[in-house]
């Protein structure tokens, strides 16, 4: 479905801002774009849509590529990018908004309400843009993506501005676009929720994607034990045997549990506080970036 | 579907700008102030006015009354009189009829009166030349005129063929002698540089077509759209929002303009058809069409010639990025045919006449006027639409070779 082909882009201030990077996406998943701000996410995002063009490699789309005016119409045809809340219309409706979106890809109109009901949108969708709140732009920014029912849904720092609730309610429906087959891309800083739902999360870095997690497939199981909560020799000692040090935590590979479990008793034959699971995206954040 | 839902955007999003909003209110209220302040206090050069008509035979009169009184007491001094009273004879003649012609509210009949007038007029000072006792009305003349009798002539003869087709119609309103009709009005207002105020207007209303989209660029960049559809659906909005206002406007003025004199569907309405000032001698050039005629060819230029400045704008938008080229670039070609065709400035070269921009003017060019100012017969109503035409295809090509560059964005 969507295919990056060994592609590179320098910037005239910043060289190798990607660096020969490729990926192929298939529909029907949710992918996490995550990396720290400035590192290239927003700008492959744009390279995508051809707003950027790479000084190598290429994009392409269901075997489509950039190479004419027409193409690009046939491409952005099959992909959506999320608009930024300040871009909008003040003086238009979020409806008037929502219809273009719909119109533009050829959509049908017909799940407009649908749509406003799911995303809550009922009490203000008709009224001028400029009386939205942040949450109610977002809301609405994430809405218009939706209506245009395009298979690629490119979405850049969707969750910025919205509640736990909205969140929420976001996330449902992303959910059900990815069971119609559609291929999301986010770029996040959200990490916990991306890992709810996310198929695949890359981590981008100089360029490159860094690290590659799979939150839905089976990981490997670290025990994980908050630094502080030891003594210092039961720490050296835990240390000793390969417990590594991510984000204000210890890990070890939970198969030496038998090991650690003495480290961790009490005096009174309770055990320290501990868990054991797959290291999260936070944990993937702070290895592959360092500490804040 | 896609083109439909953008030219929608567009023509909300230029509806809602607060520009459009004021360039519609303020043509308005234009519209409205000429039609009920302006228009009614026009003062036609050959108003319908029987006092002048009757002091100007009165003075007349005076000559041939003495004339007759030197015939048998003074002849050698009467002989040296009897050609200006054989002259004054011929005047007195047509401010009679003219005179009766009013009192019996015949009004063809009193332009035909009046038209044979003008005739000795014209005779009087065109032919006879430097050796003359009459002028032209001051109205017809311009300030800073080297060659005042000109202009004096030109004007004569319009009313000459005027009131000459007038004449041959069964009813004829005071109205339509003082040129006060609604077409009438049009026409006048063309001649005098509506024609450019109006693409003027439309260059204020549309320089930012392009530059505007800036502020919006995440939400318009993507679209499946072509750089050359979405500047199509653009123009396409301009024209159709320009002429929404124009018309409307237009109509309104007309309306009470009409309603007032008379729409003029029907009057003749005098047209230059050309040549140069020295041919003028021997034959009147001028010809006559009904105001309907003339609205609807300057509907016709107006459209065209609003088509190709809304190209233009695009073309210097989509180049430039910039609202200030395209405003400057399109009111630029619009002044520099008339700063410099202003009398006194440059030579006039026959190859001027060819020139795009002697075409912008299309309501002189209706009228003949532009060719009277040029010298020549290049500007009819066809060759303003072939130029014009002409130059929108141009526009178009460089538009196409811009916009259809592999990776030219329109919204950047």
């Amino acid at each position: 479905m969507l295919t990056l082909n060994d592609i590179s882009l320098d910037f005239p201030t910043k060289k190798q801002v990607i660096d020969h990077l490729s990926l192929a996406l298939d529909g029907g998943q949710i992918v996490g774009l995550v990396a720290p701000n400035g590192t290239g996410k927003t700008t492959l995002l744009r390279v995508i849509l051809n707003e950027l063009q790479p000084k190598e490699g290429s994009v392409t789309i269901d075997g489509l590529q950039y190479t004419s005016q027409a193409n690009a119409r046939r491409i952005h045809r099959k992909l959506c990018s999320f608009p930024v809340q300040d871009d909008l219309f003040n003086d238009l409706s979020g409806l008037a908004h929502l219809r273009y979106y719909c119109d533009s890809w050829g959509a049908d109109r017909a799940k407009l309400p649908a749509l406003i009901e799911e995303l809550q949108m009922i009490n203000y969708v008709k009224n001028p843009v400029h009386t939205y709140s942040l949450g109610m732009r977002q809301r609405l920014c994430f809405a218009m993506v939706v209506a245009s029912d395009a298979p690629i849904m490119l979405l850049d720092e969707l969750m910025n501005g919205l509640d736990p609730v909205n969140v929420e309610l976001v996330s449902k429906v992303l959910l059900r676009l990815k069971g119609q087959g559609k291929l999301l891309l986010m770029v996040s800083h959200l990490l916990p929720n991306l890992e709810a739902y996310a198929d695949q999360v890359l981590f981008m870095q100089d360029g490159r994607f860094a690290l590659t997690v799979l939150p839905k497939d089976a990981r490997p199981q670290f025990l994980r034990v908050a630094t502080g909560v030891l003594d210092g020799a039961n720490e050296a000692k835990l240390r000793m045997l390969g417990a590594t040090e991510i984000g204000g935590a210890l890990f070890i590979d939970s198969a030496r549990v038998a090991e650690v479990a003495p480290l961790l008793k009490k005096a009174d034959g309770s055990l320290l506080p501990f868990a054991i699971g797959p290291q999260s995206l936070v944990d993937h954040y702070h290895v592959v970036y360092g500490e804040a | 579907m896609t083109f439909r839902a953008y030219f929608s955007l567009q023509w909300q999003r230029l509806w809602h700008a607060p520009k459009t909003i004021a360039l519609t209110v303020i043509a308005l209220l234009a519209s409205l102030f000429f039609a009920i302040h302006v228009a009614p206090q026009f003062v036609p050069t050959q108003a319908v006015d029987s006092a002048a008509i009757q002091t100007s035979k009165q003075k007349h009169m005076l000559y041939i009354d003495h004339y007759k009184e030197n015939v048998t007491t003074k002849p050698m001094y009467a002989a040296l009189m009897s050609g200006p009273a054989k002259t004054y004879e011929a005047f007195v003649k047509q401010e009679n009829a003219s005179l009766q012609a009013i009192k019996a509210g015949d009004f063809a009949k009193y332009a035909g009166a009046q038209q044979k007038w003008l005739a000795l007029l014209d005779q009087q000072i065109w032919v006879i030349g430097d050796d003359r006792s009459y002028s032209y009305p001051p109205v017809y003349y311009a300030d800073g005129v080297d060659f005042p009798k000109i202009p004096g002539h030109y004007w004569n003869n319009e009313t000459q063929a005027r009131f000459k087709a007038l004449a041959t119609r069964k009813h004829v309103t005071k109205a339509e002698v003082e040129t006060r009709t609604a077409t009438q009005t049009l026409q006048r207002g063309l001649t005098s540089g509506l024609a450019l105020l109006l693409l003027a207007f439309l260059v204020l209303l549309g320089n930012d077509v392009i530059s505007r989209d800036h502020r919006h660029h995440t939400v318009l960049a993507a679209i499946p759209l072509t750089a050359g559809q979405a500047l199509l659906a653009k123009a396409l909005v301009l024209l159709a929002s320009y002429l929404v206002i124009v018309l409307s406007c237009g109509l309104i003025c007309f309306g009470i303009i009409a309603a007032r004199d008379g729409t003029g569907w029907q009057t003749p309405l005098a047209i230059f058809t050309g040549t140069h000032t020295v041919s003028m001698r021997t034959s009147n050039r001028f010809t006559t069409m009904p105001g309907w005629q003339f609205t609807l060819e300057a509907i016709v230029l107006l459209v065209v010639a609003a088509w190709l400045f809304i190209r233009l704008i695009e073309l210097l938008g989509a180049f430039s990025r910039s609202e200030y080229v395209a405003l400057a670039g399109g009111l630029g070609l619009l002044v520099v045919e008339q700063a410099y065709c202003q009398q006194d400035i440059g030579a006039v070269h026959p190859w001027l006449a060819w020139l795009p921009t002697g075409f912008f003017d299309f309501g002189a060019i209706l009228s003949g006027y532009q060719n009277f100012r040029y010298g020549t017969e290049n500007f009819t109503f066809g060759t303003a639409f072939l130029m014009l035409v002409t130059c929108w295809l141009v526009v178009e090509v460089l538009l196409f070779s811009l916009t259809h560059r592999k990776n030219y964005q329109l919204v950047r």
